[in-house]
């Protein structure tokens, strides 16, 4: 597993920036005159105007009112990640583990994707799923998995032969393995979040959950694409 | 040559009431003046508003000169606003009446400048009251802004005000979007309306200007934001059915805050504020190699930085 971890912690799940990044974005920003809207810019523009007005020069003009120009703010959740944390809810909700992996906290590992962890942790960390508390646990790579005690649900966005090693590593043991990747399912993945008329859908290996004492919910299975 | 003494005598008896009430005209419109020199504009339109109808006055046009300078003072000392304040609407009435009937050139740059400046106080209320907005003020701020307009033409007829109306307009969407984004408690009927509202008015605007940047960029980010709001109402009482109809929900609000966005990128094509947008949109739509292009497109203007 040690050997599938080495990209995964310099991988960005969103189309975030560095902190440098983002100092020379705040710069440009001001360098082509825009701002979010804030009431003392306003107010600035809006003086402005008022001094034009007692000075006699023709406004309210656009010249005066430009210094209104304001563009607004981008929200910069990450959309992706807040709609995998629902489906992933939904997933540990949904599907059913062996009796013996039903008792003490239900453990879902997010490996490589900090944005996602932060919003399942946000919003379902105090949440249960039938009697276990729920558990959000966040891994840099999949090396930091090895000595974390059971997961029943993982979490990754690697492809190809990382992917598989990670499925091979877990193939004896009932964890829902959750991809994203084009290959996801034939690399050992039992769910796999593929893009449907850009929107975020899965695919799911049944069979494969099966041979894993998986048993994957009607919900689940009939909103799958395939 | 015979003169009849009867037509003589009544011929004298109308020019003397004529001279007569021009004089007593005269007085009232002078005491007023006066009054109102002193700074007393109570009194002076106490002194003239009830002659004014009267025969003598209806078409003397410095007396109604003078009293659209008193109402208009009058409002400036009382403080009133809003589009019906009635010492503005009577000032405006007086002036726009004093120009019809004629003035000295004198007098007349002094009503324009009194019509100009009663013409901006409506400007400036409408502006304060964007810049203050709260949910329902629509209207009084459209009805500000309207007389502000209708005695901008009566002044200059062929002043173009589109873009300014326009402008107003991507205000006005704006200070929606803001309510939005604000963390007052409503209800979900009036946020649904906020938001259409905010929409509405970008759209007026960009009907008025379709090349203003701001309004297309203003335009994709609201609609965008919106469905990221969305998305984070979800919980995890959200059955799965919920889910994928929200889901929808979101990206039919992403598209189309794709096309304004775009726009917006077309105008100003290495600004950087529209290539995040851009970046952020595809990637909300899961398209990742439009994302990554973008996101290239941004970091080749910062490396070059």
């Amino acid at each position: 597993m040690h050997a599938v971890s080495d990209e995964l912690s310099a991988r960005q799940a969103s189309p975030s920036f560095s902190t440098r990044e983002r100092k020379v974005m705040v710069r440009g920003k001001e360098r082509f005159g825009s701002s979010t809207w804030k009431s003392s810019r306003v107010a600035r523009g809006f003086i402005a105007a008022l001094i034009c007005c007692i000075c006699g020069i023709d406004v309210p003009t656009l010249e005066a009112q430009s210094q209104f120009t304001q563009t607004s703010t981008l929200d910069e959740s990450d959309t992706r990640s807040i709609t995998k944390a629902n489906f992933l809810f939904h997933f540990a909700a949904s599907n059913e583990w062996p009796s013996e992996f039903m008792e003490g906290p239900f453990r879902l590992a997010i490996i490589g994707n900090p944005s996602l962890h932060a919003i399942l942790s946000d919003k379902y960390a105090m949440k249960s799923i039938g009697l276990q508390s729920l558990e959000i646990l966040g891994f840099e790579d999949v090396a930091s998995l090895e000595s974390a005690p059971f997961v029943h649900v993982i979490y990754c966005e690697e492809s190809g032969a990382k992917l598989q090693r990670i499925a091979d590593a877990i193939s004896n043991a009932p964890v829902l393995l959750i991809s994203d990747a084009s290959d996801g399912l034939q690399n050992g993945a039992l769910i796999n979040f593929v893009s449907v008329n850009n929107r975020i859908r899965y695919e799911i290996n049944s069979e494969e959950a099966a041979k894993r004492d998986l048993l994957i919910g009607n919900r689940i299975l009939s909103w799958a694409v395939k | 040559m015979k003169i009849d003494i009867r037509s003589f005598l009544l011929a004298c008896v109308v020019v003397s009431a004529s001279l007569c009430s021009s004089l007593w005209a005269q007085s009232e419109v002078d005491r007023a003046t006066e009054l109102g020199r002193s700074g007393d504009w109570t009194a002076a339109k106490q002194a003239l508003r009830p002659v004014l109808n009267t025969p003598a006055y209806q078409t003397n046009g410095r007396a109604w000169f003078v009293m659209g300078f008193i109402h208009k003072e009058l409002h400036k000392s009382t403080g009133e606003f809003g589009s019906d304040a009635p010492e503005r609407l009577e000032a405006i009435t007086c002036l726009q009446r004093a120009m019809q009937l004629g003035m000295n050139p004198t007098d007349r740059a002094v009503a324009v400048e009194a019509m100009d400046f009663l013409s901006r106080s409506y400007f400036r209320e409408a502006i304060g009251m964007v810049e203050g907005f709260t949910w329902g003020s629509t209207d009084e701020i459209q009805a500000l802004y309207g007389r502000y307009e209708a005695l901008e033409m009566s002044l200059n007829p062929t002043k173009d005000l589109a873009p300014q109306r326009s402008d107003l307009s991507r205000y006005l969407g704006q200070a929606h979007a803001m309510l939005l984004e604000s963390e007052s408690p409503r209800s979900s009927a009036e946020l649904k309306a906020i938001f259409e509202a905010a929409i509405g008015h970008y759209g007026d605007a960009l009907k008025g200007n379709p090349n203003d940047y701001a309004a297309q960029y203003n335009l994709a980010i609201t609609l965008y934001n919106e469905g990221v709001r969305k998305l984070k109402r979800i919980n995890h009482e959200t059955s799965m059915f919920e889910l994928m109809e929200i889901q929808d929900g979101c990206i039919d609000l992403f598209e189309r805050a794709l096309s304004p966005m775009q726009a917006a990128h077309a105008q100003q094509p290495n600004r950087l504020e529209t290539l995040k947008g851009l970046m952020t949109l595809h990637y909300a739509l899961s398209q990742k190699t439009a994302s990554d292009a973008y996101r290239a497109q941004i970091e080749q203007i910062l490396g070059n930085r």
